[in-house]
């Protein structure tokens, strides 16, 4: 038996061009797990002694937004574990119960945690232990989700928990997604609390992101509708991992969903994932259907997704069920969590992805991870012009008018106000 | 970086992680001054009996008021008898070196009714100074102070003493460790603090592994035991314990079978728990989880329950963890030699 202990990326020329870290939702690719507990713990006491100790946290504005580093955690104390009572779930024989959020649709005995590690059973009723627990809290450029088409240029109030209920190999925030509650500072932040931050932070949006939103469904159900209350949008960026009737019961309190679509075969998903591609194809389907506007993202890791057959069969099933218009980001990987021995993805790579969903007529796609690439830019599919120009998370041009080109007039598609 | 350098660090940080909502009810974490055996040659230390041997103590007593000084009587004489030793002290030695920084894994999951006794935690620590070892060299950890005080152990932070604090006080591996397909990380006690480890489970069923043994008792010992009960939790346990950062440093299994659970764990059920006035010694972890397996089965024959290996929950983890591959004990119990002492 051998067991491997994955490295440090202490290697700078790892890290991706620009801002010291790669800049995908996840956002840090070098920091160790205790740097990160250090870079908490600092955010959380320099944020507590600016703004909380004072009786709120109105501080927390746009100048907390540093895209370097770790996640800063949510300012405040930890919070003792809260458990408050979980949807989407049902009794099972001798005390256990049986989750039904997910596909995963764990059994659990008495006292034992879902794979999520976030719900637990406690003596035949199942509860979350996330729920108004915060382990990230602050203003993010929508464009770092990334959406693209919605609202471009404006900021959501980003909150995370901990926990998730997929296993990535390559995930870029597993000191939040691997970790139990316990295992991370978190601050109590109630939903109605969360809205007011947001607003208070200028953001018209609440993203529920860095881990999967899926486990801790219960807090986002009730956040986005504190939001809605006080005209406060909510997207989700999610695996998609989710079962339907918690889906669609979540839906009419979204406004966008951005899904991982991690890879395109079901092996990828068991092997990689430990997850299954099927339901997260149904997600997709679901949210399309719904009219919530949705946008697609897949890292490609190379030599583990990145076949011309699986691309080309994405694309297609993407074209043919949710439509040439929905946007597409490929993403760049950067070696990290248990992938650490594989190297960045090519930016020709990328690029081959890129020319195959144009080439099978999907309009909008992206390149992500790659700043310094112009494949950033929204543009026209009916005349070409430059109509949303980014470079990083800032947009620095918007030829846009009332959500048509302004070159040909041509509607395009997306939610702009 | 230094060890003792590196733990103060680590105290540091610590407190940094944990102290903000804690006020200054909680010391630091101190550490031994004195470098420790890790490393050493354990040549001179004698030889322990070849195959696997369980060594099962009994006392009538303890079915109704296990004390630290009876337990530490029945310890006295498992360990002698486990070892070949003619002397308590001589077989304690044969196992640990006083130089060397032992942690002592109790399980404190299933609340004060059906954890490891803080008694017999306290009688293997006492044994152990007994034969010469520095008391702040021992440190009986879980994964939460809070589970262990709420089990009746008594939080101490170090300096001389020994040592009884969670894992969420003091953290765990920055570096993931893969173990089969899933990655996980080690308690900074186990990894870093530890020379040798002393495993004292609780004796009882389990509703996924058929028991929740010597070998499960170290998803106590990780940061992310749910990410392995599922899809195979059988695999995932055989996995974890093969890793070096346990396999290398596992020295001895003192089974707590005051009580058994015989169904329906892990929590504690009432119904389905007895007082068995029992405790089980052995090196062999899979050895141990085997014997207990079969007090477990005769348990369940006595309620008239299927034994373990047809129950929806059978304890396929123990062939697996002594397969070629793990390597980490015998699961045959016709191999096994077992020893009753009654004390």
């Amino acid at each position: 038996m051998r067991s491997k202990r994955a490295g440090r990326c202490d290697d700078p020329s790892a890290l991706p061009p620009g801002e010291g870290g790669t800049v995908t939702e996840g956002e840090k690719t070098s920091s160790s797990r205790r740097q990160f507990l250090r870079c908490a713990a600092f955010a959380a006491g320099g944020l507590c002694a600016a703004g909380l100790a004072a009786g709120g946290i109105s501080r927390l504005g746009r100048a907390t937004e540093s895209v370097a580093g770790a996640i800063p955690a949510a300012p405040g104390p930890v919070s003792p574990l809260r458990m408050a009572k979980a949807k989407y779930w049902r009794p099972l024989a001798n005390k256990r119960v049986q989750c039904l959020l997910c596909p995963k649709r764990c059994e659990v005995g008495d006292r034992e945690r879902g794979f999520c590690g976030v719900r637990e059973n406690r003596e035949g009723v199942y509860y979350t232990l996330v729920y108004g627990s915060a382990a990230a809290a602050r203003p993010d450029p929508i464009e770092k989700k990334p959406l693209f088409h919605f609202l471009p240029g404006s900021f959501a109030f980003s909150i995370a928990t901990a926990g998730c209920n997929m296993n990535c190999r390559d995930c870029q925030n597993w000191d939040l997604s691997q970790a139990r509650p316990e295992q991370v500072r978190s601050q109590h932040l109630l939903p109605a609390e969360v809205a007011k931050l947001a607003l208070e932070s200028r953001c018209g949006t609440i993203a529920y992101t860095y881990n999967e939103p899926t486990v801790f469904y219960e807090y986002v159900y009730d956040t986005a509708a504190e939001g809605h209350k006080r005209g406060v949008r909510s997207v989700i960026i999610s695996s998609g991992y989710i079962n339907q009737e918690p889906l669609r019961a979540l839906l009419p309190r979204l406004d966008a969903v951005k899904v991982d679509l991690k890879g395109f075969t079901e092996e990828f998903y068991r092997r990689y994932c430990s997850g299954s591609l099927k339901p997260v194809l149904e997600t997709i389907k679901t949210v399309h259907g719904s009219g919530k506007w949705l946008e697609l993202v897949v890292l490609i890791v190379p030599g583990l997704n990145d076949s011309e057959t699986a691309v080309r069969s994405m694309c297609k099933w993407i074209r043919q069920t949710v439509g040439a218009d929905v946007p597409l980001h490929f993403s760049r990987f950067y070696p990290n969590y248990q992938l650490r021995n594989l190297p960045p993805t090519p930016y020709a790579t990328l690029r081959r992805c890129q020319d195959i969903a144009k080439g099978l007529g999907l309009h909008f796609v992206y390149l992500g991870n790659v700043p310094e690439a112009p494949s950033q830019n929204t543009v026209c599919p009916g005349c070409g012009k430059t109509l949303v120009e980014r470079r990083g998370y800032t947009v620095t041009a918007m030829a846009l008018r009332k959500g048509s080109c302004s070159g040909c007039g041509r509607r395009i598609p997306g939610v702009w106000d | 970086m230094k060890r003792r350098v590196f733990l103060c660090s680590l105290g540091l940080s610590t407190l940094a992680v944990t102290g903000c909502c804690r006020g200054d009810s909680r010391a630091t974490v101190e550490v031994p001054d004195a470098r420790s055996g890790a490393g050493e040659s354990r040549e001179d230390l004698a030889t322990l009996p070849k195959g696997p041997r369980v060594v099962i103590v009994r006392d009538d007593s303890w079915k109704s008021e296990p004390t630290v000084e009876s337990l530490g009587m029945g310890l006295a004489a498992g360990i002698v008898r486990l070892t070949g030793a003619s002397q308590p002290a001589e077989a304690w030695q044969s196992l640990f070196r006083p130089t060397e920084n032992v942690a002592v894994k109790v399980n404190c999951l299933a609340g004060p009714a059906l954890s490891s006794s803080p008694a017999l935690a306290t009688a293997v620590t006492k044994e152990l100074v007994a034969v010469g070892h520095e008391r702040g060299r021992l440190w009986v950890y879980d994964r939460q102070s809070s589970e262990l005080a709420a089990c009746g152990y008594e939080r101490c932070g170090g300096g001389d003493e020994v040592k009884c604090l969670g894992t969420d006080e003091v953290g765990y591996d920055d570096e993931v460790t893969v173990t089969g397909e899933v990655g996980t990380w080690f308690s900074l006690i186990v990894s870093q603090w530890a020379d040798a480890l002393i495993n004292v489970p609780v004796a009882k069923d389990h509703d996924m592994s058929g028991i929740s043994g010597a070998l499960k008792n170290h998803f106590g010992s990780i940061s992310n035991p749910n990410k392995l009960h599922f899809p195979d939790i059988s695999r995932a346990i055989a996995d974890v314990c093969a890793t070096p950062v346990l396999a290398d440093k596992q020295r001895l299994v003192v089974y707590d079978a005051l009580r058994v659970c015989y169904d329906g764990g892990p929590a504690f059920k009432p119904a389905t728990t007895t007082a068995y006035g029992a405790i089980l010694l052995a090196t062999d972890a899979v050895a141990a989880d085997t014997t207990v397996v079969r007090i477990i089965d005769r348990l369940r024959a006595g309620a008239g329950l299927e034994p373990l290996a047809k129950s929806h929950a059978p304890p396929t983890h123990l062939r697996i963890a002594a397969d070629a591959f793990h390597g980490l004990g015998c699961c045959d119990p016709t191999g096994i030699e077992l020893i009753e002492v009654r004390v």
